[in-house]
């Protein structure tokens, strides 16, 4: 659906964007995860055709999308930091996008009024609290019937109920229209639970791009209770950290887990177990290997 | 399936006509009270007066025309609708939201831009069209000037928007749209006032007066504003027959920049960063200009400021070494306060700007010594006497220099050149007089110098400096005769009349008509005291030394003038001579006075005055200092 190659972006001699190479499947639900000032926004900005790169592409289903009405016309955008015009109602916000959107809607945004009950749509958006504009930024987005939705931090101020009811909408929109969900997100927590594919951007590149099962299964957290000393893994296993309290050490390793179990389990230490790994604490120590302070990372 | 190429977008101008309705609304409220309303309003008011209806009607559509060609208010409404309409440029989340959005740039843009003229060129069609309803109702027939001021008032509107939404796309800042537009709008003219100024301050003999010339058409508003008019005509009887339009050519060649303009602001919205929204400068290559730009017109103009208010202006050594530092701190504190503005951070104090700004010096500092030295030859030049129309010096009073004369004038002038540091030295020690030359040349431009000739009485007792020779001008009584009796003193029958104020011992005063038999003689009287130099004092004054009893009367004289072009005499001096010559200053004054001033040396025209009876026991002729102590103060001084 998106294909970007070496997209490179400068802003006043500092490098945003510095490469970047990503790949969003159709239909999937991308992640796109990375610390602050990582480029998210700014390769968000370059795909949904607002921004001019200084080098490389961004292709659409094969059509470029810098400048190009066709190609633009197949997503929707949410902002992180929505605009609304002034005085504008949801009615009238409405009638803008079914005059520029050629696929919306109107039926499905009547429909869709059930699930956003507190909003009144004669109202100023403006004048609407901050998670009341996100829900209307989603309900226009959605009647737009895009196939690929581009969402900047889109749950981010809406209370639990309203983001589990926003979670659900979009996962029943990508069932049924196999619609494409490219997400920028802080809250891994939450983003493991709908993504399926993640791609973790650093200082303006992607570093890993993976599906999420892939991502899972190739960091592990094992767990060694041993009597003499730090336990030792071949050199094909990279670890990303690793901790002690007392006897029992806890390592952080890339590559496959179960080949490592074995590995340790020669050196008949105690006790080996694998356990599972959130996909925060793959975020972080990712990170980590790349010189990002991990302290630095608060959630 | 090849995409449909598209240049507008209904929704987009939909929505801009709805969004921002009190923008053309507020200007077509203003054009309709100032065009329908207000031609309605001039034929009611002055309905039940004498004048007749078709005078009448001339006055009302004047009055519409004269404000709905107004360019300032024009250029005003043009550049909040263009601030309006591309307000989205101006901030990150709104331009994000919509330059995602499947539109084009140029489909953007074209809709925007059509938006603008629609508010503006709109809402003048509109009360355009009332208006001719409004003089259909009532009977007024000179419907094609309102036609007329319709059509300037929509090209004036087409340029100024255009060259708005052109200076839009420069900023992503609406203030400094605002400011931008002003200042570019003015910006030559007053970069030549600057330079003037600058000159006249460091340029010994150069004056601030210096004319724009036929560039200030790149000021477009200064331009518009002086060039652009509406008068009515009338004839010998003083009859309404029309309305004069004057600009319609310049406002066609504006409307055809216009064009350029909105071109040009396509071209650039196309290339545009939009990351730069919020900026003050949104094209890279312009940020070096504006930095520069802002150094170079505030460096100066706050350096002239310094100067000429704590600066030694009378040494050109110190002048320069005030303005070599001043400028220096000035041009930088400008130089980094723009920086500040463009990186919109106040860290702006790196390695690479402290270079540049030492640069911004070191070109300040070259261009200062070019003056000093005088490398473009300000100072020294001066036109030959064939080049020279009309020549006139202002010592003590502006009087016209015979052509014959012109080359001994430009002798003392080319004296006066060289001593300038002897004079400039004699300024500090206040005896001096500042003189005037002024020249108009053939080629239509015009030459005006002024120097602080020294008079102190060294000077004044050798027939061979400047000062003297040009005292033998001013006191030639031909030349003396024209400034106090008028240009046409030698044909007594252009005068009709005169009056004397004459006081009584209380300080009150009366106006005696002198009438016109005792007038010639009073005339006689005040030729021969010219002759005999009585006068000389009084007018002269500049460089005498000697004490003068003034009266507090005044005699004025009235008279007719001829209609020739060699007599007008210090109207031309102190007016536009070419304006006069070209007859585009209109009528000149047809019966115009003056006023003469007596002092005791004036002997013949005292006793003249005594001899005619125009005082007596009661109405006499009193002094300053006699009317001071009837006023109740004890001292008088001259």
């Amino acid at each position: 659906m998106i294909r970007v190659t070496n997209l490179q972006k400068a802003f006043q001699g500092f490098h945003a964007l510095n490469g970047v190479d990503m790949h969003v499947k159709k239909g999937a639900i991308y992640g796109l995860v990375g610390p602050n000032g990582a480029g998210k926004s700014t390769l968000i900005r370059h795909i949904t055709g607002v921004y001019r790169p200084d080098a490389g592409d961004i292709m659409l289903e094969g059509e470029p999308v810098y400048e190009n009405k066709q190609a633009k016309e197949k997503f929707s955008y949410i902002p992180d930091d929505l605009f609304y015009f002034m005085q504008a109602d949801t009615m009238e916000m409405k009638r803008f996008y079914q005059g520029i959107y050629r696929e919306f809607d109107e039926r499905l945004f009547f429909r869709l009024q059930e699930f956003f009950p507190g909003i009144d749509v004669k109202r100023n958006i403006r004048r609407l609290s901050k998670g009341m504009q996100k829900q209307v930024a989603f309900w226009l987005a959605i009647c737009c019937k895009p196939k690929l939705l581009i969402l900047d931090e889109p749950v981010d101020g809406l209370d639990p109920v309203m983001r589990r009811q926003i979670w659900s909408i979009l996962m029943s929109e990508v069932a049924e229209s196999q619609m494409t969900v490219l997400v920028s997100f802080h809250n891994l927590r939450e983003l493991e639970d709908v993504c399926d594919h993640v791609g973790i951007m650093h200082q303006g590149k992607i570093m890993i791009e993976r599906s999420l099962s892939d991502l899972q299964g190739s960091v592990s957290k094992i767990q060694i209770a041993c009597t003499s000393g730090a336990p030792k893994l071949p050199e094909q296993f990279e670890v990303l950290h690793i901790s002690n309290t007392g006897r029992v050490y806890t390592m952080i390793v890339k590559g496959d887990a179960k080949l490592a179990q074995e590995a340790l389990s020669e050196d008949n230490l105690m006790i080996v177990d694998v356990l599972p790994l959130t996909l925060e604490e793959i975020f972080i120590y990712e990170m980590g290997g790349a010189d990002y302070e991990v302290k630095d990372i608060l959630f | 399936m090849k995409s449909k190429i598209s240049f507008f977008n209904r929704t987009i101008f939909k929505k801009n006509i709805t969004q921002y309705w009190p923008v053309w609304s507020i200007y077509l409220f203003f054009l309709l009270i100032f065009w329908p309303f207000n031609i309605w309003q001039t034929m009611k008011v002055i309905i039940d007066t004498e004048t007749s209806h078709e005078s009448l009607s001339y006055y009302s559509v004047f009055s519409a025309v004269s404000i709905g060609i107004e360019p300032v208010v024009i250029a005003i409404a043009a550049v909040v609708v263009a601030a309006f309409l591309f307000s989205y440029l101006y901030t990150a989340r709104n331009t994000n939201m919509i330059h995602a959005l499947p539109v084009t740039r140029f489909e953007l843009f074209v809709t925007n831009y059509v938006s603008g003229l629609v508010f503006l060129i709109g809402s003048q069609t509109i009360a355009f069209l009332i208006g001719v309803l409004v003089c259909v109702g009532l009977k007024i027939t000179c419907i094609q000037y309102l036609f007329y001021g319709f059509m300037y008032a929509a090209g004036m509107a087409f340029f100024f928007y255009s060259m708005a939404v052109f200076v839009a796309m420069f900023t992503g800042n609406r203030m400094a749209l605002l400011a931008y537009y002003f200042i570019i709008n003015m910006l030559y003219v007053g970069v030549v006032y600057l330079l003037a100024n600058f000159q006249a301050m460091v340029c010994y003999g150069q004056v601030e007066t210096i004319s724009p010339g036929k560039l200030e058409v790149l000021s477009p508003l200064f331009y518009l504003e002086r060039y652009v008019s509406v008068s009515v005509n009338h004839d010998e009887m003083g009859q309404v027959f029309g309305l004069y339009m004057n600009g319609g050519f310049a406002i066609g060649m504006y409307a055809v920049a216009g064009i350029v303009f909105a071109a040009g602001a396509c071209l650039l919205y196309r290339k545009r960063n939009l990351e730069t929204a919020g900026d003050l400068v949104s094209i890279g290559v312009i940020k070096p200009i504006f930095r520069w730009g802002v150094a170079l017109c505030g460096g100066f103009l706050i350096s002239m400021f310094i100067v000429s208010t704590i600066g030694d202006v009378t040494s050109i050594n110190a002048l320069y070494l005030d303005f070599m530092i001043s400028i220096a701190i000035a041009g930088s504190i400008c130089f980094f306060i723009a920086q500040m503005l463009i990186e919109k951070n106040f860290r702006v104090f790196h390695k690479k700007r402290v270079v540049e700004c030492a640069a911004l010096c070191g070109v300040c500092f070259f261009v200062l010594l070019l003056f000093k030295l005088d490398v473009f030859g300000v100072v020294e030049y001066q036109p030959d006497a064939q080049e020279i129309e009309r020549a006139f010096v202002y010592l003590n009073y502006p009087l016209s220099v015979d052509e014959e004369d012109i080359p001994d004038l430009l002798e003392i002038q080319k004296e006066v050149i060289d001593k300038r540091d002897e004079y400039l030295t004699n300024q500090a020690n206040g005896d001096f007089y500042f003189t005037t030359f002024r020249y108009y040349l053939k080629d239509g431009s015009t030459y005006t110098r002024r120097y602080p000739v020294a008079c102190s009485p060294d000077y004044l007792s050798d027939e061979n400096t400047p000062v003297s020779r040009l005292l033998v001008y001013e006191t030639d009584a031909d030349r003396l005769k024209k400034k106090i009796l008028g240009p046409y003193y030698n044909d007594r029958s252009l005068y009709y009349d005169g009056t004397i104020d004459v006081y009584d011992e209380n300080g009150d005063y009366n106006t005696l008509h002198i009438g016109e038999e005792k007038l010639s003689k009073l005339m006689d009287a005040i030729e021969k005291d010219i002759e005999e130099g009585n006068f000389d004092r009084d007018y002269i004054s500049g460089v005498t030394r000697e004490d003068v009893i003034h009266y507090q009367n005044s005699i004025c004289l009235y008279y007719y003038v001829k209609n020739d072009q060699d007599n007008f005499g210090e109207w031309e001096y102190y007016s536009d001579y070419w304006a006069i010559k070209n007859n585009t200053m209109g009528e000149y004054a047809s019966s115009p006075e003056t006023y003469i001033s007596l002092t005791k040396d004036c002997v013949h025209t005292i006793e003249t005055i005594e001899k005619l009876g125009l005082t007596d026991e009661t109405w006499k002729l009193v002094t300053n200092q006699e009317y001071s102590k009837q006023q109740g103060k004890d001292t008088y001084v001259e």
